[in-house]
Order: C-alpha cells, then structure tokens, then sequence
C-alpha cells in the first residue's frame, strides 16, 4: 500500500519518457531560427526576439549572428521598442560585418527619428549618405534627412541635403519630387504666424478677441461671455453698494480673465503648430518616400 | 452678551479648510512608498518623486479640486467632460505640475474650451471612447 504512489508516479513519469523519445526533436541552429523567424511573421515581435537571443547564447559561432542580431532589432523597431531598437542596431553597426553597415545605419537613424532624438537622427542620416553614397539606402537616408531638419526647423539643413539629393541622384525616380519639395521650402520659410503677443493684448483688451485672432472663433464667444458676465457681476454690486458681492465674482473671474489672455497666447501658438505641421505634410506628401 | 457679527461661520470655516488640507494630504499618506518594504526597513520619507506638500495655496487649490471630484462631481453623473482628461483632472495636474499660478491659469483656459462647441474640428485628437484628446503638456506656452 506504500509503495502505490510510487509506483503511480514512476509509471507516469516513464510513460513521459517514452512520449518525449517518440517526439524527440533535434535543436539545430536552422530550426531555432526558423522558429524566431516564424514568430516575426506573425507579427509576435518580443516572443520572436527571445528567439532570437537564444539563437545567439546556443549557436555563438554560427554565422547567421549577425542576422539575428539584426532582426533582433528589427523587431524591437517593428513592436515600437525604438529605444532598444537603436541600441541593438547602434551595437551592430559598430561591432557587426560591412553587409549589416548601412542597413543599420538606417533604421538606428529612423529609431531616433521615432524617438523624437533629432540631432542623433540627423548626424547618422548624413553620416550614411556620406560613407556609403552608392548604397541603395543613401537617397532615402538624404530624402529622410531633410524631413528630419525641417521638423526641427533647420530649412538650410533640409535645402542642403535635397540639394545634394538632386546633385549626386539625378536618375532616381524620386528626383523630381524631391526638386519640388525644395522649392516648397520657401513657402515654409514664410508660412503665415500668429503672433502670441498680439493674442494676448487683444485678449486682455477685449476678453475673447485672442482667440478670434488665434482662428478659434468659438472658444473666443465662450470667453467674452464669460468675461462679460463676471464684469456686469462687478459692476452691478459695486452699484448697489454691496462690495461682498463684488469681491466674490471678481475673485471667481478674474482667474477667467488672466486665463483668458494666457489661453489666446496658446492658440495663437497651436494655431503656427498646426499650420506648420500641414505644410511639413504636404512636403512629405510631395517626397513620397516610404519610411 | 454681544457677539461679533460672522462668529457663527467661524468654526465650520475653519472645519471646511481642515477637510480641503486633509483631502490634499491624503494621496500623499496613501502612497504606495509606504508599502513597499518591511516597517523595520522601509525610510520614514518617500523614497523619490512625490513629496510632502507644503505651499499652502497649491494645498488648497488641489485641496478643492480633490473635494470637487469626490463629493461635487459625482452629484450629476461620472465622466461628463468631453475632454480627457477631464477639466478636473487636468487643474490639478496642472497645479501639480506648474504651480498654482500657472495652473490656475491654465484651468480657467481649459474650462473655457470646455464649452458646447468643442469638437475635433478645433483640432483635437478623437479617442476611442469619444473624448477629445487635450493633455496638460499640449498647453505650456513653450514651443
């Protein structure tokens, strides 16, 4: 009667046994990385990087390292990780073959692009399209490069780069888009502005004008209103002598007023924002690169 | 035996700005820093990021607001702002993050957006549940 569960838990665990010798798989460097690879098709990017980075602890001397490090980043860039992903592709530019250089090169620039890292974005943009000007990826890198520059508002940084776009490519099919994004650089240089100040003088003349001015007509009826009733408030209890009440709306108000004046400022300054951004649009529309 | 005119309101004045500093406080106590170690080994000051509040305007001011959304705001029903986050949730980030100034500034600014004719035509992002997208940090006065 002891010996019953053991012997329960030997017949189970022999049983395993033979289950696993019938399915015996053999590990090899090929199937782990059709694994990784499986999972990257199917979109599954952090599962498939584990893979990946078991590939690179069992299989160290193999040579497809170099790949999977490079998918590694691949897809930490395709799950949105671009942090890591620049990491992954900064650390095989530097210590991994020639092939894997450029491509590298490029999406640890588009890593920082997405990261919002501009000046890091723009330094290996033009460091690529320098060292390797031939390589297929150099005129996207200088077409990118430009987009990068404008968006931080360097436009001599942007010309100088589609310029050097027309001058070296003049047979790629992107010549004459890129020709034409240059000269919309000189409406983006003199793109309408409203100014903050303005704004907020008139909103501090007349409550609400600040955002008519800024192009938001209905939040400036909003504050006139508001404003207006907070001083009739005002000055019906100064007329009756009742300066409580006075005191009282002028403190609920004045916040409205002052408010008011910062909140034309601001619109006037989401309003450059917003024209800014929809001329950038349509240039990167005209570029029509993929990135 | 003569009174001073306004003694009655006197004590629950001085009750009400109590409940506003406690309401203010609160969050601060209840954080999880207190719970993350033994008692024996755990610092008797918050490790880093949030700290003790102490300007007496900001207290009242994110003291309100706490009480707004507790006591006031459930009154007409939960989530009736358009925005998100909601005018009051984003005054008291403002607040906290700007200083009472500032932030009060930018709350009156909010609330007077938060009018009938919001939309996302006024170049707001729609989320998925409906609201516009307006974040504090969208409305700092850097570029």
């Amino acid at each position: 009667m002891t010996f019953f569960p053991l012997f329960l838990l030997l017949s189970i665990f022999l049983r395993g046994a033979c289950f696993a010798e019938g399915q015996a798989i053999l590990l090899t460097d090929e199937v782990q990385l059709k694994i990784a690879d499986s999972f990257m098709e199917e979109k599954e990017y952090y599962r498939a990087v584990t893979e990946y980075k078991k590939y690179l602890i069992l299989f160290p001397a193999s040579d497809k390292c170099a790949y999977a490090r490079f998918r590694i980043g691949t897809a930490y860039y395709s799950g949105e990780e671009y942090e890591s992903s620049a990491k992954a592709f900064a650390l095989l530019r530097q210590s991994g073959p020639e092939e894997y250089g450029v491509k590298c090169g490029y999406f640890e620039a588009l890593s920082y692009w997405k990261l919002k890292k501009l000046n890091e974005a723009t330094l290996t943009f033009r460091e690529l399209a320098a060292t390797h000007p031939q390589s297929e990826l150099a005129p996207n890198a200088l077409a990118a490069s430009s987009l990068v520059a404008l968006e931080k508002g360097d436009i001599a940084g942007s010309r100088a780069d589609m310029t050097l776009f027309i001058e070296r490519y003049p047979l790629h099919p992107g010549w004459s888009r890129i020709r034409e994004a240059r000269s919309m650089l000189w409406e983006h240089e003199s793109l309408p502005r409203k100014s903050r100040v303005l704004a907020s003088v008139m909103s501090a003349i007349l409550p609400g004008s600040g955002y008519v001015y800024a192009g938001s007509f209905k939040d400036g009826i909003t504050a006139f209103i508001i404003n207006g009733l907070a001083a009739a408030g005002v000055a019906t209890g100064v007329h009756q002598e009742n300066l409580a009440v006075s005191g009282i709306v002028a403190g609920v108000g004045l916040p409205f007023y002052f408010g008011n004046i910062y909140g034309s400022a601001n619109a006037a300054g989401k309003w450059n924002a917003a024209a800014k951004e929809k001329h950038l649009d349509k240039i990167r529309n005209t570029l029509g690169f993929d990135f | 035996m003569a009174t001073v005119p306004g003694m009655r309101f006197l004590w629950p004045a001085l009750l009400s700005c109590c409940l506003l500093v406690m309401e203010a406080a609160f969050p601060v106590f209840a954080s999880d820093w207190m719970m993350k170690a033994p008692a024996s080994k755990r610092s008797s000051q918050p490790v880093s990021g949030e700290q003790f509040e102490t300007s007496c305007v900001r207290l009242a001011c994110v003291g309100s607001i706490r009480l707004y959304q507790k006591w006031i705001s459930p009154i007409g029903g939960s989530n009736r702002c358009g925005f998100s986050p909601s005018c009051s949730a984003f005054g008291y980030q403002a607040i906290q993050e700007h200083g009472p100034a500032v932030g009060i500034l930018m709350t009156a600014d909010r609330l007077t957006r938060c009018n009938i004719w919001k939309g996302p035509e006024s170049g707001y992002t729609l989320l998925p549940n409906g609201r516009l997208y307006d974040p504090v940090s969208g409305n700092l006065l850097e570029d």
